[in-house]
């Protein structure tokens, strides 16, 4: 019989434990001799022992007293087998405690699982191996946190999965801070599908920072033979501080309504984050489906020659301030299709080339493509906190198919808020398409308007438009018209002097209709 | 049980379950008994004060689980030397009537046969051994518990609405079963029915896995889909639905059923992610499927496993976007009713679908206001009935409608998806309207031309309203093209050849408006004005550039 009831609320909170308060408990385990030592030593099996402590992902762990929050677990070797860690609070460190740094001798060589539990933090540790690592058939990282897990991992080398090497799913958060995370992907023949290999991904809400808030702690990814960093489903990558190169896939991918945060944050001239695709290697960095970039103060962005540095698909946005975005190569560095939009505020340098500190070493190709109903505006740098600053871009430009370019945010620091320049080439905006020139801009070379295109200039921004030459090319019916003013009272110069004769407009000009 | 990765395809799951055996304790509450009785371990029950329904007096069930007022009551200690925690089992006899609040972690909860094995999906299960009869009637909400396993439980009740309490706790009257606070919840061979509100609401960054469980006939069907829906995941929730398998194989894909809520059959909000490994979505009478804010993920594993069937005279859509992202792939099926579309995305919304169907409606695929349909190959859209890969006349409306500042792509070749190579083939007319676009040509993926379009007897490809069309090569037209309204057509040959079996042509009234680039680069090949004086009315002769 219950000899208590009750009857009224008892809110405490129920967390299945009625264990006493005590000390925090540091567990040694020493993976080359199965000895598990707290208050006590206990002999296990080598190749388990560390399951036995953490938990396995078919059982909680079993040793007793079994770590609780606020313990740590200290490793002695590489740990060849799956962990899973349910309990909240733990601290898995290498077997010179935490924050010694890296040490490649201990490790976990398997998939750390973190399932559910928040406030984990594994440091200093190698997760994988120094060679193609061999999972189990149910494994899908070396870290895989899931399910509202909360994961720290410093000072750690994430290397040789087969598969992924940090995946964060379902609501869990990986801060990643002075890592490496490299040579992942690849290595289970009978699954080559991108969103399931690569170097780290977030996944269904999940979040990865790379990097400390305040700019310390660069994690470096590199050699990943997948995309490098990745989010899919609502997932979020924010990095602060992190060197992405040499992957070979896209540096980093963003799809299906997630987002990605690049930034440079200064921190007493510690190395800044950089994004430099190999050669060979697809678009560096895609959002794609209704997905969302940020990148701002001084990240500096490097294309494969012949391959985007930066392309929003798919109602994606892009919005790009302070950074240097360049590729060699036809191009474009920089591309929006299909409903996307790209938002200039302020400070950037698109070179279509290669930059050579703060120059651009022009080259032949495209700068920017908007093409599928996609937009190139420049904004307001005030409304997202940032200070203008003039930008520029280099190379020749196209906008195509019902697609929109709005430009010129007057003169900033005694300068037009954007210069752009190329050789001989242009900025072809045809099909549909619409071009608009707001004042604070200045373009070295032709602007080419056709296929019932039009051009739109104004000065409500102040500072004037100048255009080398504004061309409506046509065969047999012109069908481009410019809104420029009039001879008088140019908004543009040179003043186009568009036909007012349908009929007599002389084609060997290109001459533009006005309206 | 824990799920594998077959076949190296993605895991769906990695919860903790330890295997039958190795609980830590095995506790059995009987609601059969008047009162109800609880036993540890295979001891004698002892009788919890029969509290149907109350909020401060629990019986069994809510002494041991816990209740909106209330965690797992001290007495257990005292009567058993043990309380609950995680690794635990809960077995249910018969059908407790009781609100329950979960907050211990890692703990499963079964019927009285225990934690069985996982049928092949849910309607295995209804024709092995019938729906699970043991469960609870009430609110159950998981409130920042993790790895939370039901198994062979229905919540709700085997016919007749529940009635559940409309205050008293926080969010009250929400479903019958709430995940909440960063939960994870797994339900396993389950059947969630008769709830007044919703069947399922999954909130605050919570998951939820649907395998081989049944959610059916839940809402009062007011018209609120917000309170109707079968599955509700808002605010950066989870859902999970059916488990990766071996690609090719529908084994072990546990497909659950979502069918004939009042509601929609799965209403995603605010962030929120839906990947649908396999299921069946059907009879839901508002849409199958809606995305608000939220992105999903539907394959069909080239298996046909994952299927969404609006009811034959529905007027929604079967899958409505709303700012949202979608991906349907590798062999999934949709189908609208006789009034709405497949697939309806709006307002900045994005899909991608590849070696998917997509049949009926009034139009079967619309895109409206600023937002993008891309087709990545081996789609079969069909505005009629779609049996197999034929589809039958008469068509409806239109196969595809873009519009409001919209775009139609094809995206073959896209990288990051390891899509086969092959063909769309699209039944029905289509329309863009009011500055939209469409494109269509990507060469000859696997030996086919990259579209082949058939529209309705007689029918078009119609674009007005200052819209773009433009044929790049690798595109086969059984119909016309018609560009009207001040939209133009735009043909290369980029990637192979462009054949339009009903010719292109700009009809007008008074003043002619529409141009064509590239007029040889079609077949048949078009004559252009090359003076908008001396246009041809009869013939709608379209403009040059």
């Amino acid at each position: 019989m219950r000899l208590l009831r009750l009857g009224i609320a008892v809110l405490a909170p129920v967390l299945g434990s009625l264990a006493t308060e005590a000390a925090a408990a540091t567990y040694n385990v020493n993976c080359n001799t199965g000895v598990v030592s707290n208050a006590a030593s206990q002999s296990l099996t080598a190749g388990t022992v560390l399951g036995a402590v953490l938990g396995t992902p078919g059982a909680l762990a079993t040793v007793r007293p079994a770590p609780a929050s606020g313990d740590v677990v200290e490793i002695t070797g590489i740990c060849a087998e799956d962990v899973a860690v349910t309990v909240s609070g733990l601290t898995i460190a290498n077997d010179g405690g935490l924050g010694s740094g890296f040490n490649s001798g201990d490790g976990v060589k398997g998939q750390f699982e973190v399932s559910g539990a928040t406030g984990i933090v594994i440091d200093g540790l190698l997760l994988g191996d120094t060679a193609p690592v061999t999972l189990a058939a149910a494994d899908v990282a070396l870290l895989h946190a899931h399910d509202g897990a909360s994961v720290t991992l410093s000072n750690a080398h994430v290397e040789f999965s087969p598969l992924l090497g940090v995946l964060a799913e379902r609501s869990a958060v990986v801060a990643l801070q002075n890592d490496q995370v490299s040579n992942n992907g690849g290595g289970a023949l009978s699954d080559t599908l991108p969103r399931d290999n690569g170097g780290i991904e977030a996944r269904d809400n999940g979040t990865v920072t790379l990097g400390a808030a305040d700019g310390s702690a660069p994690v470096t990814v590199s050699n990943n033979p997948f995309d490098a960093v990745a989010a899919y489903r609502n997932s979020g990558i924010v990095i602060y501080n992190a060197a992405l190169s040499g992957n070979a896939a896209h540096q980093i991918t963003v799809m299906s309504a997630s987002a990605a945060f690049i930034t440079v944050v200064p921190n007493d001239g510690l190395p800044t984050t950089t994004i430099t695709a190999p050669g060979g290697a697809p678009t560096a960095i895609q959002a794609i489906g209704t997905s969302t970039l940020r990148i701002d103060n001084g990240v500096a962005i490097v294309g494969a020659t012949g391959a985007e540095a930066i392309s929003v698909q798919g109602g994606s946005a892009l919005l790009l301030q302070g950074s240097n975005v360049s590729a060699p190569g036809a191009g474009p560095v920089i591309e929006a299709s299909s409903g996307s939009v790209i938002a200039l505020a302020g400070g950037n340098k698109i070179c279509n080339g290669s930059f050579s500190g703060a120059t651009c070493n022009a080259g032949a190709g495209m700068a920017i493509e908007i093409d599928h109903v996609a937009s190139l505006v420049q904004v307001n740098p005030a409304d997202f906190g940032y200070t203008a600053a003039p930008e520029s871009v280099t190379g020749t430009g196209t906008a195509i198919l019902q697609s929109t370019i709005d430009l010129g945010r007057g003169i900033v620091a005694s300068s037009p808020s954007l210069t752009w320049t190329m050789g001989s080439g242009a900025i072809s905006v045809a099909q549909n398409s619409s071009f608009r020139l707001d004042g604070g801009v200045t373009i070295s070379g032709q602007l080419k308007i056709s296929q019932s295109s039009n051009g739109f200039f104004n000065l409500s921004q102040g500072g004037g438009n100048a255009v080398t030459a504004i061309l409506c090319p046509f065969t047999s019916i012109p069908a481009s018209h410019v809104a420029a003013g009039t001879a008088g009272a140019p908004f543009v110069l040179p003043f186009p002097n568009p036909s007012t004769n349908f009929l007599a407009t002389n084609k060997s000009t290109s001459q533009c209709l006005s309206f | 049980m824990n799920f594998l990765r077959p076949g190296g395809a993605v895991v769906a799951l990695a919860f903790l379950c330890a295997s039958p055996g190795a609980w830590a304790n095995t506790w059995h509450v009987d609601c059969t008994q008047s009162p109800p009785t609880l036993a540890l371990n295979g001891g004698s029950g002892t009788a919890f004060g029969a509290d149907p329904g109350g909020l401060s007096t629990p019986d069994a069930l809510g002494a041991l689980l816990g209740t909106p007022t209330q965690g797992t009551e001290a007495a257990i200690q005292t009567d058993f030397g043990a309380t609950l925690a995680g690794g635990d089992l809960v077995e249910i006899t018969g059908i407790c009537v009781q609100d329950i609040y979960v907050r211990t972690f890692g703990i499963t909860i079964t019927g009285h046969l225990g934690n069985i094995a996982l049928y092949q999906s849910a309607a295995a299960q209804a024709l092995a051994s019938g729906l699970p009869t043991d469960g609870i009637t009430g609110e159950v909400q998981v409130v920042g518990a993790s790895r939370v396993e039901f198994n062979d439980i229905l919540f709700g009740t085997t016919s007749g609405t529940a009635t559940l309490a409309t205050s008293g706790y926080p969010d009250a009257d929400l479903a019958l079963l709430l995940v909440r606070e960063n939960a994870n919840v797994l339900l396993e061979n389950c059947l969630i029915q008769n709830s007044p509100v919703r069947g399922i609401d999954v909130y605050d960054t919570s998951s939820i896995y649907l395998f081989s469980t049944t959610v059916t006939n839940n809402g009062t069907g007011d018209g609120n889909e917000r309170t109707n829906s079968g599955v509700a995941a808002t605010d950066t929730a989870s859902l999970i639905l059916g488990s990766s398998a071996a690609p090719g194989s529908s084994a072990n894909t546990y497909a659950p059923l979502i069918s004939n809520n009042a509601g929609d059959g799965v209403y995603l909000n605010s962030g929120s992610s839906m990947k649908m490994w396999a299921g069946t979505i059907t009879g839901n009478l508002q849409k199958q499927v809606r995305i608000v804010g939220s992105a999903a993920s539907i394959t069909g594993n080239n298996a046909g496993v994952a299927t969404i069937t609006a009811p034959g005279g529905s007027t929604e859509d079967a899958i409505g976007v709303i700012a949202g992202g979608l991906l349907v792939e590798a062999g999934a099926s949709v189908q609208a009713g006789s009034g709405g579309s497949a697939i309806s995305l709006e307002a900045g919304s994005g899909a991608l679908l590849q070696g998917s169907n997509f049949s009926g409606g009034t139009i079967t695929i619309e895109a409206t206001g600023t937002s993008t349909i891309a087709l990545a190959g081996g789609n079969i859209i069909c505005n009629g009935s779609l049996s197999g890969s034929t589809c039958s006349t008469p068509f409806a409306t239109a196969a595809i409608s873009i519009d409001h500042v919209s775009a139609f792509v094809e995206a073959i070749g896209i990288t990051g998806y390891n899509f086969a190579a092959l063909g769309d083939t699209i039944y029905g007319n289509g329309t863009i309207q009011l500055q939209s676009s469409m494109d269509l040509g990507a060469g000859t993926p696997g030996g086919q031309q990259s579209i082949t379009w058939t529209t309705k007897a007689g029918g078009s490809i119609t674009a007005s309203q200052n819209s773009s069309l433009r044929l790049n090569g690798g595109v086969q037209l059984y119909g016309a093209i018609k560009l009207t309204q001040g939209s133009n057509g735009f043909f290369n040959l980029s990637t192979g050849s462009n054949n339009v079996t009903g010719g292109v042509s700009c009809p007008w009234t008074q003043i002619p408006s529409a141009h064509v680039a590239g007029p040889t680069f079609v077949s048949p090949t078009l004559v252009l004005s090359s003076s908008p004086l001396a246009q041809s009315t009869t013939a709608s002769q379209c403009l040059g550039f």
